[in-house]
């Protein structure tokens, strides 16, 4: 372990201790009541209001601003609390409130500081009475939030017009909804050593696979982030350990119904509060190429769509790479009329086609990075920039020969067409551009090989990554490269069932 | 290295096949004539298949054998041996780009990078070999169906001279280079701990669908080249310069580019057996070193054979390698079955 590793644990372990280190509430009303103020600090959105009983018992109502429905706070605990006559009765006044005051249907009973601040923090409303050292949580969330609507970066032609929200329990529902079968399973847990984010696993219980869930649990408990803003914080935490690839192991989606066709097949959804992107492991290579509309078209015609996102991978990663290869070292490779607009474009430029394709690319990464983070009217502008003055001027004034800006623009489409796949196809391709420049044909087959290789290591809660290509599987070939119909699907044995879910298993001594 | 080990017995046929066949297309390294191949393969075929039963035999056990006692010194020098045949593929390699594909990379450049990636892939293990050799071998097949394809028109039957018209010397020589290039049937014995199923059944399989290749090859492209291959020193990759499909006049380039793929995944295999050898004699701390030490090795003697003849003769020496191979394939072998019968 290294000097900063070290400090880190330290540093890391000190606030676990003392994230679990809440105290358990107080009899007094008073006591708690500063303890709370005191850990908020004076938080402006930290309210408490005081109420006094029929029976004079000092209370209180404890909420966080904007996170729970006044309206419902009103009506279904301060206005029943307050008419209610506990003089007539001398049971605990916790359990007098829960079972004949509040008709709210979620309420928690409370018996730290722990539970009670994270369960305000979600919305609930805390009732504290004087001289009860237990709490009720009362389930009236309204907070605001986005309403369901189809997702921008999963879209399909046929299909649902639902995508996740932000909220946890409405993703649930979402998946719920179409799932109605008791094998089902939800399991609630708490990530984050400072900032507890609620997450949820997804999986049909008679599909999932036993050793991948408990391997997925005990890396979930195992991750030290103090808190976790996205689902991308979660994903190399998932992956194993010392995992150099550019290919992820984890898949992500932003739709129930991908969800659900997902868990179907065994697969375990990992739902993240606060977020609509939704990861699912097991996640192989092949499933980058299927999307949902794969299914609801007929099975030619998705075979067709299905090849032609592997022949846009391919062309998209090795293209510009080839084109530099072939162009600098085997020019005997290109048909003589094209050899001719090669050359021709070669002699007017002023630099190499290797750098050419460079400059460009690196150009075209730098427009699709400004176009995604600018708002859409400025967008526009940027095409504009990019399509007439960076593209048609570089041509005509003789700085970019127009085969390498044809080379580019194909590559640029095709990498859109396997979006999951876009930041290993752009590191690739830029890796591929440089040593078809320096190694030639040479250096982008060892290259391709040593990517091979590191894929074919690869493995995501034990299912090797390149299955079912290698190791082979006739079986799951029928929605690898095509797609079989449904009446052959319907018959699909998973391919993640039955697997050990951790890599360590494997590992020799 | 060497964890996350199981393969299955399709893989294994697959990492064979590969492995071994990448050494047939450049024959010409050793001075090999295509001519005579068809015969000299049938010849190799059954001594090869002489050659593989001390291992098969061996089978489980040899790893044990090989761990304990004298069987450390044993593995130590199957070690020189694999570092041998991981020289010869690297300097064959080396020669066969320098001599014909002209182009103007630097001389040093491709082999390391060569070097480089054979030795990442040594440490992603045997598991990751074996797949990924087995998609090889699909690339590596589908481009030689498509050279053939493209080259039928091509071929004819009066090239192929009389069966009497052999020299025994010929048939013999190149029977002496296809038996020594059979460093794959020692490393079966580092392997076969990681196999799930039989060994036997892919080990012949594969000798006969190795040899099966070698003796078509051999005759489609005498069919092609006629008496023009017996002066050619790469006759396969001058027979790939024929290929035409199309619109592309020239598919030598992508025969190529599939055979450093296959080059690559033999280099990966040998130097990954080679370190479970060093593992065997010295140690697991030992053995994570050996991949990239004996790699620059490799890579400096490969990159000194094509331009100092002295190493060319010692590297690429074909006598020398039969005698390694079968020094390796029946001698170590008997002497761990003596030690294992002693033993009990």
């Amino acid at each position: 372990m290294g000097f900063f590793d070290f400090i880190l644990n330290k540093k890391q372990e000190q606030q676990s201790v003392q994230s679990r280190c809440e105290p358990l509430l107080y009899c007094e009303l008073e006591k708690n009541l500063s303890y709370m103020k005191g850990r908020f600090g004076g938080s402006a959105d930290f309210t408490v209001r005081q109420l006094i009983l029929s029976d004079g018992t000092h209370s209180a109502v404890i909420t966080m601003e904007g996170m729970s429905n006044k309206e419902s706070i009103a009506l279904s605990i301060t206005n029943p609390i307050m008419e209610f006559d506990f003089k007539k009765y001398s049971e605990n006044k916790i359990n007098l409130i829960e079972s004949r005051v509040l008709s709210a249907s979620e309420i928690v009973r409370v018996i730290d500081f722990a539970q009670a601040f994270s369960l305000v923090m979600s919305g609930f409303t805390l009732f504290l009475a004087d001289g009860c050292d237990i709490a009720l949580a009362i389930g009236v969330q309204g907070f605001s939030f986005r309403s369901i609507s189809e997702s921008e970066t999963d879209v399909v032609q046929r299909g649902s017009r639902e995508g996740f929200s932000e909220p946890l329990r409405i993703n649930m529902t979402l998946v719920r909804r179409r799932l109605k079968t008791p094998d089902l399973r939800f399991e609630t847990m708490q990530i984050g050593t400072d900032v507890k984010t609620d997450i949820a696993l997804c999986y049909l219980d008679s599909a999932v696979s036993k050793g991948i869930l408990k391997e997925l649990k005990r890396r979930l408990e195992a991750i030290p982030l103090k808190n976790v803003l996205a689902a991308g914080y979660l994903v190399p935490f998932l992956e194993r350990q010392g995992d150099l690839s550019l290919f992820s192991g984890v898949g992500v989606t932003e739709r129930p119904d991908t969800v659900c066709g997902k868990i179907s097949e065994g697969r375990i959804a990992v739902l993240i509060d606060g977020t609509p992107s939704v990861l699912i492991v097991p996640y192989l290579f092949v499933e980058n190429f299927q999307t949902l509309d794969d299914y609801s078209n007929r099975a030619y015609f998705a075979s067709l769509t299905r090849l032609l996102k592997y022949i846009a991978f391919f062309v998209a990663v090795f293209t510009p790479g080839m084109y530099v290869a072939v162009a600098g070292y085997n020019p005997e490779l290109f048909p003589q009329g094209i050899l001719n607009k090669v050359a021709a474009s070669v002699a007017q430029t002023p630099f190499s086609v290797f750098t050419e394709v460079l400059i460009i690319h690196f150009i075209y990464e730098i427009m699709r990075e400004a176009g995604l983070r600018l708002p859409r009217p400025l967008g526009h502008a940027v095409s504009i920039v990019g399509a007439l003055v960076l593209g048609e001027t570089a041509v005509s004034s003789g700085l970019i020969g127009a085969p390498t800006l044809m080379v580019v623009a194909i590559t640029a489409i095709s990498s859109y067409v396997i979006p999951d796949l876009y930041p290993a196809v752009a590191v690739l391709r830029i890796s591929f551009i440089i040593v078809g420049g320096v190694g030639g044909l040479y250096g982008i087959t060892l290259l391709f090989c040593a990517v091979l290789v590191n894929m074919c290591a690869k493995k995501s809660f034990g299912v090797p990554y390149t299955s079912p290509l290698s190791p082979f599987s006739f079986f799951g070939m029928r929605d690898t490269v095509i797609r079989a119909g449904w009446r052959v699907l319907a018959k699909k044995q998973s391919l993640v069932q039955n697997q050990r879910g951790s890599e360590a298993d494997n590992e020799e001594e | 290295m060497g964890s996350r080990n199981k393969i299955s017995s399709s893989q294994l046929f697959c990492l064979l096949l590969l492995s071994r066949g990448v050494l047939s297309v450049a024959c010409g390294a050793f001075g090999g004539n295509i001519g005579s191949a068809a015969l000299s393969a049938a010849i190799a075929l059954i001594a090869s298949i002489l050659l593989s039963i001390p291992v098969l035999y061996l089978g489980k056990d040899g790893t044990a054998e090989l761990q304990s006692g004298a069987g450390r010194a044993v593995s130590g020098i199957y070690a020189i041996y694999f570092f041998y045949s991981v020289c010869v593929t690297m300097s064959m390699f080396t020669v066969l780009r320098e001599e014909t594909s002209g182009m103007r990379i630097s001389v040093i450049l491709v082999p390391i990078l060569m070097a480089a990636a054979a030795v990442y892939a040594s440490y992603k293990g045997i598991e990751a070999i074996a797949r990924c050799g087995a998609l090889i071998l699909f690339a590596v097949a589908s481009a030689f169906v498509l050279l053939c394809l493209s080259l039928i028109p091509k071929s004819d039957m009066l090239n192929l001279p009389p069966v009497g018209s052999y020299k025994v010397a010929d048939i013999i020589d190149n029977a002496v280079i296809m038996v020594g290039e059979q460093s794959c049937i020692p490393a079966i014995l580092f392997i076969y701990p990681h196999i799930k199923g039989s060994v036997k059944k892919p080990t012949v399989l594969w000798l006969f669908v190795l040899f099966a290749c070698v003796i078509f090859l051999s005759l489609f492209i005498t069919s092609i080249l006629g008496d023009y291959a017996l002066s050619q020193p790469f006759p396969v990759y001058s027979w790939a310069r024929l290929s035409s499909f199309g619109v592309l006049q020239r598919l030598d380039s992508i025969f190529l580019a599939v055979w450093t793929a296959g080059v690559f995944v033999r280099l990966t295999l040998l130097l990954w057996v080679l370190s479970v050898c060093i593992r065997y004699a010295f140690g697991k701390k030992p053995s994570k070193l050996a991949a990239p030490v004996f790699g620059v090795a490799a890579l400096i003697t490969a990159v000194a054979v094509p331009f100092n003849t002295a190493i060319r003769s010692l590297v690429l020496n074909p006598g020398l390698l039969l005698f390694a191979t079968i020094f390796c394939c029946l001698v170590l072998p008997f002497a761990l079955i003596l030690k294992r019968r002693l033993g009990k």
